[in-house]
């Protein structure tokens, strides 16, 4: 059994596609089921030892390539023999999982190879494990098997949150329901146009039919953002009236599938807008920020917002009102 | 005759440099101390370090818009600009793509202290400033004298330079999108109105906006 595995530059970051070399056997996910598999987020972690060659016996640590130790955890791509880790190729040891993990027992991720227990697509005989690495700087991780690709080739995408402009005045809820939907399934990228036309459709079922693509002004009109995420089914729960606590946005973030936040915003004086949050970062002295997505912004910028703010002075003149939890 | 840029108070200048290390690259993030643990599911855009937004001598200049904010309630009750309210300051730092942000500050409670509350990254940062500059090509800039303002009016997505005369010269708006394109139809970007002209039209957006239920968002 064999994995050809493809790296290319895609619209919104990084492609890892993993092909089996023999599609006429069974599907190389151990359960004969293929799988679409999120890296991600991406962390940055001042917590952990800063000296990449620091993190041996005990370590641990998340980190690209951390190399052998006994230590346990980490997390990342290729992780060195000892135990625990998960990552992309874990070397040897007991525990892992990823993609290709080690020889040894335990283990699960893609191809399932030789020794006890292991599942997956060839987790390979051995320990896994943590080890150094951890730099203090960059992870990529944590693995996420996000879903199924029914009969399908197993593909890789990494976790990328997609900025993407408001096409219309009022459509900031079309345009976070496409970079929510996006974030999970990048091949399959919603228009716009064509969410609005399926969320106006069943907001106003006595209107004329909705041509949204073909003319995008009759449909450039407010709508509620759950409608929205309810039509491409990434909606979780509605919060209405709640906000989260910034450790419950860390949660949502960094989670076993990483997700976005998404929040409405009510203006002081009239109107709402629809944003996503899609990062944090907190400091020594007590400062923590959200890394918030505006439809209204330019594709590709971004704010750095203080939580405390983004509660009720979101752009100087708003308040998070409610807060729309999503899924893959 | 110029376009002028009104001196932001001091506390707030201060508010900007001291509190803008914190929301760039580090390792150094000033009065935020060490970085603890961040996540982000892009990495784009990239944060800009402290030494992209300064001059090679280290002194980071900032060109700073007071911004005033319109709502739609005294839109719809056919307020003048005069009811736009005081939200803080803008400033600019760096001046080159990809290094340049622009953070904003207001004056928070408890005790009303100016304060750093957002910073925002990014391309459509360097096209705001851009525009900005471009103001001062306008005739009316060339013949009067004007205070540079921003006006927001966030339940409409529109913003907008506001040219506040020093003398007897009639206030001006050139909208400026706070994205790439004027979301606004029935305003043209960076084209000029008057401030009756301005208001018509966003009585007009207003009173279609508030025909929709409060928690749709647009």
């Amino acid at each position: 059994m064999g994995i050809d595995i493809k790296v290319s530059n895609g619209t919104d970051g990084l492609i890892i596609s993993v092909q089996n070399a023999n599609s006429n056997s069974a599907n190389s996910n151990g359960d004969g089921s293929g799988g679409a598999i999120v890296i991600g987020p991406i962390v940055i972690d001042d917590s952990v030892p800063v000296d990449p060659s620091s993190a041996g016996p005990g370590g641990g640590g998340p980190g690209i390539s951390p190399g052998p130790g006994p230590g346990g955890g980490g997390t990342g791509i290729s992780p060195g023999p000892g135990p625990g880790g998960s990552g992309i190729s874990p070397g040897p040891g007991p525990g892992g999982s990823g993609i290709s993990p080690g020889p040894g027992p335990g283990g699960s991720g893609i191809s399932p190879g030789p020794g006890p227990g292991g599942s997956g697509i060839s987790p390979g005989p051995g320990p896994g494990g943590g080890g150094f690495g951890s730099g203090g700087i960059v992870v990529i991780g944590p693995i996420v098997i996000a879903g199924a690709r029914a009969g399908g080739v197993p593909y890789f995408v990494p976790s990328t949150f997609p900025l993407k402009h408001q096409e219309e005045a009022n459509w900031c809820w079309a345009a976070v329901t496409q970079a929510v939907r996006a974030f999970f399934y990048p091949a399959a990228l919603l228009t716009q146009c064509s969410i609005a036309g399926t969320v106006l459709a069943a907001e106003y079922p006595a209107s004329t039919p909705f041509s949204c693509c073909q003319d995008p002004d009759q449909c450039d009109i407010p709508a509620p953002l759950q409608d929205a995420l309810t039509v491409t089914n990434n909606l979780r729960s509605t919060m209405q009236g709640q906000v989260l606590t910034f450790e419950q946005i860390k949660a949502e973030l960094t989670g076993t599938t990483p997700k976005p936040v998404c929040v409405r915003i009510e203006w002081a004086n009239g109107g709402a807008h629809f944003i996503a949050i899609y990062g944090y970062r907190e400091f020594t002295s007590g400062i923590r920020q959200v890394l918030v997505a505006d439809p209204l912004f330019q594709d590709g910028t971004a704010a750095y917002v203080l939580y405390e703010d983004l509660l009720d002075f979101y752009d100087q003149y708003g308040r998070w009102s409610d807060t729309f939890l999503v899924k893959a | 005759m110029s376009l002028e840029k009104p001196s932001a108070p001091s506390a707030t200048v201060y508010a900007f440099h001291a509190g803008l290390p914190a929301f760039l690259a580090g390792p150094l993030y000033g009065q935020a101390g060490g970085l603890v643990s961040a996540a982000s599911l892009n990495p784009n855009p990239a944060l800009p370090t402290l030494a992209d937004v300064t001059a090679p001598d280290g002194t980071l200049e900032h060109d700073q818009q007071q911004v005033f904010v319109l709502g739609l309630q005294d839109i719809q009750a056919g307020r003048t600009l005069a009811a736009a309210t005081e939200a803080g300051w803008r400033f600019f730092a760096g001046n080159a793509p990809g290094k340049v942000v622009v953070g904003y500050t207001s004056q928070r409670p408890p005790n009303a202290t100016w304060k750093l509350t957002t910073v925002t990254v990014g391309p459509g940062v360097f096209s705001s400033l851009q525009q900005s500059h471009g103001l001062n090509a306008l005739q009316q800039v060339k013949d009067n004298l004007y205070d540079l303002r921003l006006l927001k009016i966030p339940g409409l997505n529109v913003e907008a330079f506001w040219l506040f005369p020093r003398f007897d010269a009639p206030a001006l708006l050139v909208p400026s999108p706070a994205g790439p394109d004027q979301l606004q139809e029935a305003l043209a970007s960076q084209q000029t109105y008057t401030e009756p002209d301005f208001l018509g039209i966003v009585q007009t957006l207003t009173a279609k906006r508030l025909d929709y239920p409060p928690q749709y968002g647009s």
